[in-house]
């Protein structure tokens, strides 16, 4: 692959300071993600996947090292360049779901459009159609505390995918839900995955990283181990098309 | 494609339309789908400021309801009462409880006073009970045997049909009255008094005028008393001959404190008093002035305790708002990470957290000083109709003082952690506790 990757990092650190005791979260991890890439993460808890997405994600800065975003060198950019990264190139499904409470599945898909100033029209047009991809035409009204988890979850993923992102980060989607809805949720990553989307998707569990193109292992703050995925080619070619 | 950073920094402009709507749709929905929270914050405001108002105008109208009073008498005027020496006040009023009277004072003394050249005119009186008969109505009413001169010095009295004595019936010894209102309609009732005849302890007198309505002063009722010349009232009801009291008037008030002393001294002359004993004084001067003066230290004192009490009121209308936002902070500044992970630049979010704190503390505000007010407004026609009034005044600095409070509670609860919130990075504010 002679193209720019889409996201480089160079001996990226990442320390914890919590009075007296200093936690290195991340010890200097090079990483390199190219477009259509579908990525798992995976490691014991504490190596440091989380804080690394987060990194990514520009949620949270690094204490050392380089990080190249789509050609551009993202330490020197302001809090407000890095805002506008974040609603338009990057869309984030958490573990917690982290919809907002007391607001409908339908405004939760707004947000990400409202912050880009997109037209108010167009938002409700767009936001019924990403929620109508993911299964939920029927609960667009509905707030989260009357959604299961895994509708909650596919809220989260339409919403990240509302600005049409470069990237979709993934902190472990499908920690929170049972097998069933586990399977669900992954059929619309290998969807996105399909389209062309790139995904870096942190997890424990291994029918989920099977999903992935590419497995990196992380261990006390470093990837460790990189490698293709045997079982990808076998799910993916499995998988009946649409 | 590379990400350009400079475009979007160039353009600033002042004011945003399309902006502005944005947070305002955004604080509506927030304070929409947080309505319990809304509203309870906005009660507490409400409460908080109502009782600024409240406590505010109650100050003030006791305050002026003091001076009011003590300048019913004539901001101008030098007081000379009678007193027994060598008594304190206490023993002096229980004496007189007992019937212990001075009778030194007459009215000659005020006659001889008013040559004083800084004196103008005067007016002294003497007070009785009677009973006052027209036709079948019979009442005990309050007599207020006086000089002319009353109606001259006590502006308040007003004559509203009629007329007030001269200096030549009183002297004259006249069988004529003038009627205080009240009394004149519990006599009288619709019926004209003017000409009419009544019986006070037996004797006939002609009314001659009846005085507008004026409210009571102290335990003063004007409105319930007979004014009959000073004269008459002693030779035929009272068969005294000295008065009580009496009120000089002062030409000149910058030299008021020379004037109360060359009264002293004219008094202990004419009483054959030693000129430089005070405890064998069997009277009392005291200016208006003075008195003026020492309200002056009781009404600032009065104002002290409201400002206290108003201060204390916001400090919990505040405690229980920040109790409020306390319990909220935890959850928004999860949503403030949250919306920092959608996108939302940190101007945008503090900016709709403004604007939410404006609508909420507006509201509470503008709701506060309404329902204080008509509070105040039902306080006043409630004693109104009893019969006093406090002369409650909402005042523009009590409600310049709710607003800013108001203002000061929501930049303080609400304004002051969001804008905290904001500046934590994403995953801060969303791990917080
Ligand atoms: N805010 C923080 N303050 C201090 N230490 C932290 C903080 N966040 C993470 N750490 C530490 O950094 C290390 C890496 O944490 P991280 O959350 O990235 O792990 P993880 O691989 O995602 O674990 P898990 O699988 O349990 O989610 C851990 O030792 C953790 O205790
Ligand atoms: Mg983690």
């Amino acid at each position: 692959m002679h193209k720019e990757p889409l996201l480089s990092i160079k001996d990226i650190k990442k320390d914890y300071v919590t009075g007296e005791i200093v936690t290195h979260a991340l010890r200097g991890v090079d990483f390199e993600v190219h477009e259509g890439e579908f990525i798992a993460i995976m490691g014991h808890s504490g190596s440091g996947k989380s804080t690394m997405l987060h990194i990514l994600g520009f949620l949270d800065t690094p204490s050392s090292g380089q990080y190249f975003f789509d050609g551009t060198d993202t330490t020197k950019l302001t809090e407000d360049d890095l805002a506008e990264i974040r609603n338009k190139k990057l869309g984030f499904v958490f573990q917690a779901f982290n919809l907002l409470p007391r607001t409908s599945a339908l405004d939760n898909v707004r947000m990400p459009m409202i912050y880009a100033g997109i037209d108010e029209k167009i938002q409700f047009e767009k936001a019924k159609k990403a929620l109508a991809a993911v299964g939920l035409s029927h609960r667009l009204k509905n707030n989260p505390n009357e959604l299961s988890g895994g509708e909650q979850q596919r809220v989260a993923i339409a919403r990240a995918l509302i600005n049409n992102p470069r990237l979709i980060l993934a902190d472990e989607p499908t920690g929170n839900l049972d097998s069933k809805s586990t399977e669900e949720i992954m059929g619309i990553f290998d969807d996105l995955h399909r389209k062309g989307h790139t995904i870096i998707i942190v997890t424990h569990e291994d029918n989920v990283s099977d999903h992935a193109e590419k497995i990196v292992r992380m261990k006390d703050g470093m990837v460790f181990e990189r490698k293709i995925s045997e079982k990808h080619e076998y799910i993916a070619h499995n998988k009946p098309r649409d | 494609m590379r990400f350009d950073t400079n475009k979007k920094n160039t353009a600033k402009k002042r004011f945003n339309l399309g902006e502005f709507k944005l947070l305002l749709s955004l604080s509506l929905q927030a304070l929409e789908t947080n309505r319990l929270r809304t509203i309870l914050t906005t009660i507490g405001i409400i409460i908080g400021i109502a009782t600024i108002i409240i406590v505010l105008s109650a100050g003030r109208g006791l305050e002026k309801y003091i001076i009011d009073q003590v300048e019913a008498f004539g901001a101008d005027t030098i007081e000379v009462e009678m007193k027994i020496p060598n008594v304190s006040d206490m023993e002096m009023m229980s004496a007189m409880m007992r019937g212990a009277e001075i009778t030194t004072l007459k009215v000659e003394d005020f006659e001889a006073l008013k040559e004083l050249p800084n004196i103008g005119n005067y007016y002294a009186g003497i007070l009785g009970q009677f009973k006052t008969v027209y036709r079948n109505n019979s009442k005990t009413a309050m007599i207020y045997a006086t000089t002319a001169g009353l109606t001259e010095i006590d502006k308040q009295i007003k004559i509203g049909q009629g007329r007030f004595f001269n200096e030549k019936e009183e002297k004259s010894q006249a069988k004529i009255a003038v009627l205080g209102y009240d009394l004149k309609e519990e006599l009288f009732g619709a019926e004209n008094a003017i000409g009419k005849s009544i019986k006070i302890n037996q004797v006939n007198f002609k009314v001659i005028g009846v005085t507008e309505k004026r409210g009571g002063i102290f335990y003063f009722n004007y409105d319930k008393m007979i004014f009959v010349p000073l004269k008459t009232a002693q030779k035929q009801l009272l068969g005294v001959d000295h008065v009580i009291y009496g009120f000089l008037q002062v030409k000149d008030l910058s030299k008021t404190s020379e004037t109360v002393a060359d009264i002293t001294s004219i008094m202990r002359k004419r009483h054959s008093l030693p000129p430089d004993n005070p405890d064998k004084d069997d009277f009392r001067v005291t200016s208006m002035q003075e008195a003026l003066e020492m309200m002056g230290v009781v009404t600032f004192g009065i104002t002290l305790l409201v400002l206290a009490v108003a201060g204390i009121s916001l400090v919990v209308g505040g405690v229980g708002i920040m109790n409020i936002m306390y319990l909220t902070v935890l959850e928004r500044t999860r949503e403030i990470g949250l919306r920092k992970a959608l996108g939302a630049k940190n101007k945008i979010i503090e900016r709709q957290f403004l604007l939410e704190t404006i609508i909420i503390t507006g509201l509470g505000g503008v709701a506060g000083i309404i329902f204080g007010s008509i509070v105040v407004v039902l306080i006043e026609w409630v004693s109104g109709s009893l019969g006093y009034s406090f002369g409650l005044t909402i005042t523009l600095d009590a409600v310049l003082l709710a607003i800013s409070a108001a203002l000061l509670f929501g930049i303080a609860f609400g304004l002051y952690p969001a804008r905290k919130a904001s500046h934590l990075s994403p995953v801060e504010a969303l791990r917080y506790e």
